[in-house]
């Protein structure tokens, strides 16, 4: 991330008042330094908490057609529903699959699913949620989302056409 | 849903509180809408509100109509001077998630204030829902509206599980396609969970939860306590067996119901067991004789676990012979899902039989019922004899009937191929050739 950077010449113009000696503000620094350092981690691990994302143990990926693919993805634990979409959505962009396709070369992808299964015990892993992306009718270098769905009862779709 | 103000006590002040609120609601209710609701659409039943999608909107003013008039033409004395209603449409904002442990209230019907509140299906869950007979796209609306036409009939009102019953009786009412509105003969969804309340309980549990049932006030009935779907199935499942019993038009049936006394209806709640007794497939079976519930019947039946095929194909038979384009579409499309699809217990001849036919049908059929082939083909494997004729429809002139070979395709065999429709329309010719190459090469080395 680019931090903004205030120009020098600004610096030198500055009318504020310049902290000069041991002023009472400097004096009474050290017992803001434990508050401001609490709100700083406060913000940090709050900016941290926002920006979590499911930690994938594996993914493995099945493709059935040419043009659709479905990755299965192992995590550790269940998490909230808005941070498989935005997994799923990271891992469109990483991948570029909106202008790539790793395995057919030249066909644009149409369908991405993605099956979200938690790791169990003794080597069960349990499906905990599921999405779907389709490419876009208006916007054909977009993917479009079309549904999510939280829970394990959803059966495990070849293809779906139509709306 | 049928909900209800609850007896206020005799208190002055309470009463008067109570005025006060009732007045405001009502005030809220003649210009209130138009505060909170974007949208006003004047329909056949009332004025419809909503903040959604106004096209929708449209959409449901259409069905409207039909519903009113079939609802006035089955319960003509019930409708006589039944007043309009406001038609509150509910759409989440959200409708691209679908949590399988969410229960929503789809309706709910007020007759105070003669005000249906109505959430219709999320685009999503129709997508899930597809592959079934009746995507309930109507039914809600439907069942509100069933309450709205019978709640004039204090003796209906007065009966909660009755005025479900009926309701949920009404609420899969369809316009066949000649636009006559058809009442189906049973409700599968509530025969089946009648069912299986009866298979879970037993017959002794069964009896007393249904005289419960009977007996239950407006806080008993609708209580939120797991049930509440038994209550309604059950409701359903007691109406049902009871109208049958009767002589003359659904109306006159329902009068005769209505004449019973509670300790009439117990004693014949022996009678409900016997009539739900039977399998779901063998109920509807003995429908498949009526013209006009024919095709309702084998769309309900092909999305049974288990079905008797011989006797729908012939029911199939029937409708080709007498159908129109449209019927005959419809009847190759189900002739196409019953014969690829497991359980439906017919014999190898039968089978192959019908297999050339539909073979026959990719080869000369019309355009129509090509499509109709290819859309609804099922995911099932053993079609290997279709492959070349479906690969022959990829060269199609028509960019609709080659999408829907190439969806089929996918569906039936584990070569890869391009499913994206677009590429199928409006792809070049020549891009589309290697595809249509890839097939023929597989298919040769098969």
């Amino acid at each position: 991330m680019n931090w903004p950077v205030v120009p020098s010449r600004l610096l030198q113009r500055s009318k504020l008042p310049r902290i000069r000696g041991h002023s009472s503000l400097v004096r009474s620094r050290r017992f803001l330094s434990l508050p401001m350092l609490i709100v700083a981690l406060l913000i940090l691990t709050g900016c941290s908490a926002t920006l979590l994302r499911p930690h994938a143990i594996s993914v493995s990926e099945l493709s059935r057609e040419k043009d659709v693919i479905h990755f299965m993805i192992t995590i550790e634990d269940s998490t909230q529903e808005q941070d498989f979409f935005r997994w799923s959505q990271d891992h469109i962009l990483e991948n570029n699959f909106q202008f790539e396709n790793p395995d057919h070369e030249g066909i644009p992808l149409y369908e991405l699913h993605y099956h979200f299964r938690k790791r169990g015990n003794r080597f069960r892993s349990q499906r905990i949620a599921y999405l779907m992306w389709r490419r876009s009718e208006t916007s054909p270098h977009q993917f479009d989302h079309k549904l999510t769905y939280i829970g394990s009862g959803m059966p495990l779709l070849r293809n779906w056409r139509s709306w | 849903m049928v909900s209800r103000i609850a007896d206020t006590p005799a208190a002055g002040t309470v009463s008067r509180a109570l005025q006060t609120f009732l007045v405001t609601i009502l005030l809220l209710g003649q210009c209130g809408c138009g505060l909170l609701y974007k949208h006003r659409v004047e329909t056949a039943v009332g004025t419809l509100w909503t903040n959604g999608n106004l096209q929708l909107a449209r959409k449901y003013q259409e069905d409207l109509r039909w519903m009113k008039e079939g609802l006035q033409q089955v319960l003509p004395k019930n409708s006589e001077g039944i007043g309009s209603t406001s038609i509150l449409l509910v759409q989440n904002d959200d409708d691209h998630i679908i949590h399988e442990d969410q229960i929503r209230t789809a309706g709910w019907y007020n007759h105070t204030f003669s005000l249906i509140q109505f959430t219709p299906t999320p685009p999503v869950e129709k997508l899930l829902l597809q592959n079934q007979p009746d995507p309930k796209e109507h039914c809600t609306l439907l069942h509100e509206l069933a309450h709205h036409f019978t709640s004039d009939d204090q003796r209906i009102r007065s009966t909660w599980w009755l005025a479900e019953a009926i309701a949920c009786s009404l609420e899969i009412s369809y316009l066949d396609p000649k636009g006559q509105f058809q009442v189906p003969p049973l409700h599968p969804m509530q025969y089946q969970i009648a069912r299986s309340a009866l298979s879970d309980l037993g017959r002794a549990n069964f009896t007393q939860l249904a005289r419960q049932i009977i007996s239950e006030n407006w806080h008993g009935f609708y209580r939120d306590d797991g049930d509440l779907a038994r209550r309604y199935a059950i409701s359903w499942a007691l109406f049902w067996t009871l109208q049958g019993q009767q002589q003359g038009t659904l109306e006159q049936r329902l009068d005769a119901v209505l004449k019973l006394e509670d300790g009439q209806i117990i004693e014949q709640i022996p009678a409900v067991i016997q009539a739900i007794t039977p399998s779901l497939q063998t109920q509807l079976q003995q429908h498949l004789e009526q013209d006009h519930h024919r095709r309702w019947v084998i769309d309900q039946a092909l999305g049974g676990y288990r079905i008797h095929g011989q006797r729908l194909l012939e029911a199939i038979d029937l409708e080709l012979a007498s159908a129109d384009p449209e019927g005959q579409a419809w009847a190759w499309s189900s002739a196409t899902r019953l014969i690829l699809r497991p359980r439906s217990r017919l014999n190898r001849v039968t089978r192959n039989d019908w297999l050339q036919r539909i073979e026959q049908q990719l080869v000369s059929g019309s355009l129509e019922v090509k499509l109709a082939i290819c859309t609804d083909f099922p995911d099932y494997r053993m079609a290997q004899n279709l492959y070349p004729r479906l690969i022959d429809l990829l060269e199609s002139s028509d960019g609709n009937l080659r999408s829907a070979a190439a969806t089929a395709l996918s569906r039936v065999s584990s070569h890869p191929t391009i499913i994206n429709p677009h590429f199928w329309k409006f792809a070049p010719e020549s891009k589309r050739a290697v595809e249509v190459s890839d097939w023929r090469s597989w298919q040769q080395n098969r």
